[in-house]
C-alpha cells in the first residue's frame, strides 16, 4: 500500500503521532522488552449470521474503546466502558496475570499453571504487541514508511486460519491497525492515540487493594454471588476465552 | 470338682500372655496381609485369577482386631480424590511405569482394611471441604464454609465470643493438650479449608487474612490462629503454602519480588513463629528446606508459595523449588517422632481438588500419585504396631472412566479396543477420562484444543454440525489437555457419592462398612485411648 495510503488510514484512526510522541529509532517488534507505551483502542467486531445463532449472539453488538499500558515487565489492558480489566506481570521467570472487575473492586488471579491448563499462557512478546509476532512474521511485510514523521510498516496474507491487514508504528512497537477476518467473523481494531508510558495522560485503575481470588479456588467460592457471575461467563467462554 | 482359682500371678501372665498373643497375632497378621497383595505379575490365566483371589480372601479370614493403641497417628486426605480419581491414579501410575495399569496398587490400596465414607456435611447433599474436613477432624457435621465450629453457627458470623461459644475441638487441639507433637502438611495454602480446620475456629473458611475479615468482625483470621494457637506447646510443623497470608501488604515476596504479602495489620507472621518458638524455623524454599535439620529444628514453619504449591506435574518448573508431598511428609514425621508421647500428623494432597476444577485429568491424578508416594514414605517411617495411617478424600468430584477400552488402553486416551477407536453415536472418537461438568464443554461449536506446537489453543475441528469436535488428531495425553464436560459451567464441581478410607495399623479394625464421614475422628481417638473401652 502506498504511504498516502496508510496515512488515510492513520487520519481515519484519529492516530497524531507527532505531535504526542518523537519520531525514534524502530524497534525488533519481537524483541522481549518494547518501548514502554501506553495506547488507546477501539475494536469493532462483526460477524456474519450464521446457523449458530447462539455464537453470534455473545458478540458485543458495538465497538469496544479500551486502553493499553506496557512497561518491561507489566501490561494493563482497560475496558473503561465495561469496568474490566487484565493486568499480566512476569516476576523472574513465572508469568502472572489478573482479570480485573473494577466495579466490585475484585480480581482473579491465575498462576503460570493455571494459564497452561487453560491452554492460555501467552508469550511475552505476544502480549506486549497485542498479536502473535509469529503471525506478523508469517505475513507479507511492505517496505517501512514514513507517516508524520514516523515510520510504519504494513502486513497483509494468510495466517492461523485468518486473512490479516495490519498495520504497526515502527518507533513505539504499537499495531496501528488489526484487521481479521475469519470465519464470517471480522475484526478490526484501530489505534486512537498513542503515548510513550510517562507521558500517557490517564493511568491505569489501581487495583492493589482488590479482594483477590485464585482461579484455583473458584470452584470452591459456588456461593459467592460474584463467582457465581464470573462463573457464568467463563462457563460460556469454556475456559478457553484468553 | 472344682477348678482351683488361679494365682494372681497367674492372672497376670494370662494377661501378659492374651496381650502377647493379639500382639504376635497382629504382627504376624502384618506379614501375612502383606504376603496376599499382587506382585507386579498380572495373572495369565484363569486358575490364576482365581488362585490370587483365594489368596485375598485367605489374608482376610486371618485379620483379627487390633487392639493395640496407637502412639501416632496420620491422616492422608487426598482433597477430591474420589474413587474414580484412586483408579485412573493407579491406572495412570502403573502405565508411566511400564506395569499392568489395571493391576497396578497405589501404596494405600494396599491396606487391609476399608470403608465407605458418607461426605454430606449438616446442610449440604454435596459438601464443600470445609464441613467434610471439620467431620474428620472433629467428629462432628457442620454447615457449608464452616472451619470447626457447629451447625447453629451464621455462616458470616464476625463475633469472636460467639465463634467461641460454637467452637468444637479438634483432634489436633486435644493431642497438643496431651502433650503430643502435631502438625499439618499440605500443597494447599496453610490457612486453605482442610489444613485450618485442625487449628482454626471460623464460620467462614476464606477469612485466611485480617483483609479478608469484613469491617468490625473481631474475630481472628486464620492465619493469625495458626501463630496465637492456644493448646500444647503449638504446632510443631506447619509446611504448605500461602505465603502472603503470613506477609504484610508492604513487603516484597521473597520468590515474587513485584507483589506483597495480603496482611494489613503490618504483622509479619513468619516472623513471629520464630520469634516465639525456641529451636524453629522458617523456610520458603527447596534448598532452605533441605537444610532443616529434624533433630535439631523443634517448631518448623515452610511456605513454598504466595498461594497454593505448584501441582506435581509443574514442581520441577518452579525457580525457588518446592519440596514433594513424600519429602514434606518424611521431614514432618522425623520432627514430630522425637515425641515420646506419640503424635498427630495431617497431610493433605491439596491440589487433586483444584486440577479436577479445572478439567484438568493429568495434573489431578500425578498429585493423588504424589500422595500415594507420601504414603509409601510414610509406611516406610513409621511401625505399624503404633502408628495408625489413614487415608481418605474429603469429597469426590463429577470425575468417570467411561467406554469399554481394553486393559492397558493409555488411560488418558481415547477409548479403544484392541487399538481401534471407539466411537460415540456422532461417530465420533471420546476419551476415556470426562466430567460431568465443567469448562471442559464442547457444546456451541466454540471449544478450543490446547495446542502444544506453541502453547496456546486453536478452534476445535467440528465436522459439519455435530456438537462434538472431532479428537482424531488431538493429542488428549498431553498434559495440558481439558477433558470433555457435560455441563457447562466455569469450574467442575464436586461430587456426592461416598469416597473411600484405607487403614494401616492399631485401630484400623474400625475402618469398614458405609460410615459417616465424622467417624474418622472417633475411629483416630479410640484408636490413640481417648475413648479407652479397652
Amino acid at each position: 500500500m502506498a504511504a498516502v495510503a496508510v496515512s488515510a488510514i492513520l487520519a481515519a484512526c484519529g492516530h497524531a503521532p507527532v505531535r504526542q510522541v518523537a519520531a525514534g529509532a524502530t524497534v525488533d517488534l519481537a524483541a522481549d522488552r518494547l518501548p514502554a507505551a501506553a495506547a488507546e483502542y477501539r475494536t469493532t467486531v462483526a460477524m456474519q449470521s450464521t446457523e449458530h445463532s447462539h455464537a453470534a449472539e455473545v458478540l458485543p453488538a458495538e465497538a469496544v474503546l479500551w486502553r493499553f499500558w506496557r512497561d518491561a515487565d507489566q501490561i494493563v489492558i482497560e475496558r473503561p466502558q465495561l469496568g474490566l480489566g487484565e493486568l499480566w506481570q512476569r516476576d523472574g521467570k513465572s508469568l502472572i496475570h489478573r482479570k480485573l472487575y473494577h466495579a466490585e473492586r475484585r480480581a482473579i488471579e491465575f498462576q503460570e499453571d493455571d494459564l497452561k491448563m487453560l491452554g492460555s499462557h501467552p508469550a511475552w512478546s505476544k502480549l506486549g504487541l497485542l498479536l502473535d509476532p509469529a503471525i506478523l512474521a508469517g505475513l507479507i511485510a511492505e517496505e517501512a514508511t514514513e507517516s508524520d514523521g514516523t515510520s510504519v510498516r504494513e502486513y497483509r496474507g494468510s495466517a492461523a486460519g485468518a486473512e490479516w491487514h495490519v498495520i504497526v508504528r515502527l518507533d513505539l512497537a504499537l499495531p496501528v491497525l488489526i484487521e481479521r477476518e475469519t470465519g464470517g467473523l471480522s475484526e478490526r481494531t484501530e489505534l486512537l492515540q498513542a503515548y510513550v508510558l510517562a507521558a500517557a495522560p490517564w493511568p491505569p485503575t489501581a487495583g492493589d487493594s482488590y479482594d483477590n481470588i485464585d482461579y484455583a479456588d473458584l470452584g470452591d467460592k459456588e456461593y459467592d454471588p460474584f463467582v457465581i457471575k464470573v462463573q457464568a461467563q467463563y462457563g460460556h467462554d469454556h475456559g478457553h476465552s484468553h | 470338682m472344682n477348678k482351683p482359682k488361679p494365682s494372681k500371678l497367674a492372672a497376670a501372665l494370662g494377661a501378659f500372655g492374651f496381650a502377647l498373643s493379639v500382639a504376635a497375632l497382629a504382627g504376624g497378621d502384618h506379614q501375612r496381609r502383606h504376603d496376599h497383595v499382587p506382585a507386579n505379575q498380572v495373572p495369565a490365566s484363569a486358575s490364576e485369577w482365581f488362585r490370587v483371589g483365594e489368596m485375598a480372601v485367605r489374608a482376610n479370614k486371618r485379620d483379627a482386631a487390633n487392639l493395640r493403641r496407637a502412639k501416632n497417628v496420620i491422616l492422608f486426605v487426598g482433597d477430591g480424590m474420589g474413587v474414580s480419581t484412586v483408579t485412573a491414579a493407579r491406572i495412570l501410575e502403573g502405565q508411566l511405569n511400564g506395569r499392568d495399569g489395571e493391576f497396578n496398587r497405589l501404596s494405600f490400596e494396599r491396606f487391609g482394611n476399608t470403608a465407605l465414607s458418607v461426605t454430606a456435611s449438616a446442610n449440604q447433599q454435596t459438601s464443600d471441604s470445609a464441613p467434610t474436613a471439620t467431620a474428620m477432624v472433629t467428629g462432628i457435621k457442620t454447615n457449608d464454609g464452616a472451619i470447626s465450629v457447629d451447625q447453629t453457627i451464621n455462616r458470616l458470623e464476625p463475633n469472636a465470643d460467639v465463634t467461641a461459644a460454637k467452637t468444637v475441638k479438634t483432634i489436633l487441639e486435644r493431642a497438643e493438650e496431651r502433650g503430643m507433637a502435631t502438625g499439618v502438611v499440605t500443597t494447599a495454602r496453610f490457612t486453605h479449608a482442610t489444613p485450618a480446620v485442625n487449628y482454626a475456629h471460623s464460620s467462614n473458611r476464606d477469612w485466611e487474612a485480617d483483609s479478608n475479615l469484613p469491617a468490625g468482625a473481631t474475630v481472628k483470621d486464620i492465619a493469625r490462629q495458626l501463630l496465637e494457637f492456644p493448646y500444647g506447646d503449638g504446632l510443631e510443623v506447619a509446611l504448605g503454602g500461602g505465603r502472603s497470608y503470613f506477609m504484610p501488604n508492604t513487603a516484597a515476596d521473597p520468590e515474587y519480588p513485584t507483589q506483597k504479602g495480603r496482611r494489613a495489620d503490618s504483622r509479619d507472621l513468619t516472623a513471629e513463629w520464630t520469634a516465639k518458638y525456641n529451636n524453629s524455623e522458617y523456610v520458603w524454599n527447596q534448598a532452605q528446606f533441605d537444610a532443616v535439620n529434624p533433630a535439631k529444628t523443634d517448631h518448623l514453619l515452610g511456605l513454598f508459595e504466595r498461594s497454593h504449591m505448584r501441582y506435581e506435574a509443574d514442581r520441577k518448573d518452579d525457580a525457588a523449588g518446592e519440596p514433594s508431598l513424600a519429602e514434606m511428609t518424611e521431614k514432618a514425621i522425623k520432627i514430630l517422632q522425637k515425641n515420646r508421647k506419640g503424635y498427630y500428623l495431617m497431610v493433605e494432597a491439596g491440589r487433586v481438588d483444584h486440577a479436577h476444577h479445572a478439567g484438568n485429568a493429568y495434573r489431578a491424578l500425578t498429585d493423588a500419585i504424589a500422595l500415594s508416594d507420601a504414603v509409601k514414605k510414610a509406611k516406610q517411617l513409621t511401625n505399624d504396631k503404633d502408628t495408625l495411617i489413614l487415608v481418605t478424600a474429603d469429597h469426590s468430584h463429577v470425575f468417570t472412566i467411561a467406554g469399554y477400552p481394553s486393559r492397558g488402553n493409555p488411560i488418558l486416551g481415547k477409548t479403544a479396543v484392541d487399538g481401534v477407536a471407539a466411537k460415540d453415536a456422532l461417530g465420533l472418537p471420546y476419551t476415556t477420562l470426562s466430567y460431568a461438568n465443567g469448562p471442559g464443554w464442547t457444546g456451541g461449536q466454540q471449544r478450543k484444543e490446547f495446542n502444544p506446537a506453541n502453547e496456546s489453543t486453536a478452534a476445535a475441528a467440528y465436522t459439519g454440525s455435530k456438537l462434538r469436535p472431532d479428537l482424531s488428531a488431538v493429542d488428549t495425553e498431553n498434559p495440558n489437555y481439558m477433558q470433555e464436560a457435560t455441563v457447562p459451567m466455569g469450574s467442575e464441581t464436586h461430587a456426592g457419592e461416598d469416597v473411600a478410607i484405607y487403614a494401616d495399623g492399631p485401630g484400623a479394625y474400625l475402618v469398614r462398612g458405609t460410615l459417616e464421614q465424622n467417624a474418622i475422628y472417633h475411629i483416630m481417638a479410640d484408636a490413640l485411648g481417648w475413648n479407652d473401652h479397652r
